[in-house]
């Protein structure tokens, strides 16, 4: 059962500058509940625009997108149309755009670089306050939140500017959680962190995964799609290319053409392929089995 | 070859009260027209240490030499007509209004005339791919798009030390390419540029003339990307990895099969497996 929705969903960014050009284009896909995506493409491809239109951040020019029973379109006419003949109760819920975003949890690029409060438990307990919560009720959360991403409770009255990177983007994460959404979108959030970093970051997002949440994934990072992704939304020049698994992504002829870097275990495997390897190359996705094929070759 | 940079005992803190010293008795050397990689994990000491080269930060002690003068806060703007850095978040450094004119700013607090000036900002914000993109305004860029901007603005100073602080961190992979073949043009039409680059790529560590790695502050590694990686245990128990490449070569060496040590690429060892 699909969660998100497209349905020929355009963006233009701005119309009035002559040389505007679509950043989406007549894109329909569908994203299932408790899936684990990840959107990739080259930059200016369209990945972080789409993602912002789930909790309407921005609003299509034209098609529309729909988480569950959210209709979002800057198109008056056509939400209408959408909205004609519905439940009074889905009339309602498309009122409150407050609820979409609570609903979708947006992590920005570098999310570390929005910290602001004195303090980490301040910073947390922001986006909850703004969703309406007093502040002892916001502060529960906030606890609850940094716990989940692994943040000690003695850390919590201490400035955030004093924590390392990973760290950082921990609590900027937990900063939306804290809003307990029921799709968390993460745009690159493995960017400039240190492998431990990353594996510490992917963990986390795991575990959310793992409770029950649709996982949304923007990243250039191939190694993460093809450990963590169960399936790929290839975008190009605004266009949809294909949905897809990462195994067939990265054995796929045409990765080159949409410039996404393949892995370097594929990217050593092809060349295997190109120069006459004398052994068995076929359904290899991980490092052991590579090594056992390329030994099983030498002396089997 | 002479030093563009080098650093002796170097010491900071950023609160000396507290007394946690984010760089600790720091000393290397790195020379005219090397390319060298600057390792570590989130908070070992990078870009602080960038910072520092600069004199952006002022060091609690130890010395610091660019292109063979003792930098001091006397010389600074001396110092700065040789060494510059990109950081990784385009967004502290975007100035000017338009892309334009954040490129052009440092050539205009040099003084650079009118007509050079123009010159120079059509020359390297087409080669970092935005000179369509002169006359937008930051908050129609990406991240991505500010980062080439960042980068056209400290190319075009034609400085002779360029460090860049993770500072293509959110390109694609054919931006982060782009950018290297730029750097690698520059380096061949100027065998002195030096060039440092901080960053988490293992794989680019590995083919850089000099690699330093730093942890808690401290540096933990000097040396050529051979030595460097070879021990894999030490670089793994600071939670880095090493280069895809040497994890199949030690992979193969456990299981008796033994490649030679000159193979640095997997184009390398995959024409070596296949008996080419």
């Amino acid at each position: 059962m699909w969660q998100i929705k497209t349905n020929h969903l355009t963006y233009v960014y701005d119309k009035k500058d002559p040389n505007h050009y679509d950043a989406l284009s007549d894109v329909s896909l569908e994203i299932k509940k408790g899936d684990l995506v990840c959107i990739v493409g080259k930059t200016g491809s369209g990945k972080s625009t789409l993602v912002q239109t789930f909790n309407n951040l921005i609003s299509p020019t034209s098609g529309y997108c729909q988480v569950e029973n959210f209709y979002i379109t800057s198109d008056k006419k056509l939400k209408k149309e959408l909205l004609k003949n519905q439940d009074k109760s889905v009339i309602e819920e498309n009122k409150h755009v407050a609820r979409l975003r609570r609903k979708v949890g947006l992590v920005f690029q570098f999310p570390e670089y929005q910290l602001f409060a004195e303090t980490i438990i301040k910073d947390v307990m922001f986006g909850p306050k703004n969703f309406g919560l007093k502040e002892e009720e916001a502060k529960e959360v906030a606890k609850k939140s940094l716990i989940e991403v692994g943040i000690p409770e003695s850390y919590f009255e201490k400035s955030p500017f004093e924590l390392s990177g990973g760290e950082k983007r921990r609590v900027a994460i937990a900063g939306i959680i804290a809003s307990d959404p029921d799709i968390l979108v993460l745009d690159e959030p493995t960017a400039g962190l240190d492998p431990n970093g990353k594996i510490e970051i992917m963990n986390l997002i795991k575990r959310f995964h793992e409770k029950g949440r649709t996982i949304i994934i923007v990243t250039h990072d191939m190694n993460l799609v093809l450990n963590f992704a169960k399936t790929v939304i290839v975008l190009n020049d605004g266009k949809l290319i294909e949905v897809t698994s990462p195994e067939k992504l990265f054995q796929s002829p045409d990765i080159e053409k949409y410039s996404l870097e393949i892995p370097t275990l594929f990217k050593f495997i092809n060349l295997l392929k190109n120069d006459g390897f004398a052994g068995n190359l076929s359904e290899i996705y991980d490092f052991d089995t590579l090594i056992k094929r390329i030994y099983e070759a030498k002396y089997e | 070859m002479s030093l563009a940079i080098e650093v002796k005992n170097l010491n900071f803190s950023y609160d000396s009260e507290e007394g946690v010293q984010t760089i600790k008795n720091v000393s290397f050397s790195i020379e005219k027209g090397q390319y060298v990689s600057l390792i570590g994990h989130n908070g070992s000491g990078k870009s602080t240490l960038a910072k520092l080269l600069a004199y952006l930060l002022e060091p609690a002690s130890g010395e610091i030499y660019v292109d063979g003068i003792r930098v001091n806060e006397k010389n600074i703007r001396e110092i700065r007509q040789t060494i510059g850095v990109v950081f990784q978040n385009p967004d502290n450094q975007f100035i000017g209004s338009t892309v334009e004119g954040d490129i052009a700013f440092g050539l205009e607090n040099r003084a650079v005339p009118r007509e050079k000036m123009i010159e120079l900002v059509k020359k390297y914000s087409r080669l970092v791919g935005m000179d369509k993109f002169l006359n937008k305004s930051p908050d129609e860029l990406s991240g991505g798009q500010k980062q080439r901007v960042a980068i056209a603005g400290i190319l075009a100073l034609g400085l002779k030390i360029i460090i860049f602080d993770e500072a293509t961190s959110m390109l694609d992979p054919e931006g982060v390419e782009d950018i290297k073949k730029l750097i690698f043009e520059m380096k061949k039409e100027d065998p002195e540029l030096t060039f440092v680059s901080i960053t988490h790529d293992i794989e680019e560590a590995y083919l850089s003339d000099k690699v330093i790695i730093l942890n808690s502050g401290e540096k933990y590694m000097e040396g050529v990307p051979e030595d460097v990686f070879a021990d894999e245990d030490k670089i793994k128990s600071i939670g880095l990895d090493i280069p895809f490449v040497l994890q199949v070569k030690n992979a193969l060496k456990k299981k008796g099969i033994e490649t030679p040590k000159n193979i640095r690429t997997i184009e390398e060892l995959s024409n070596y497996l296949c008996g080419k």
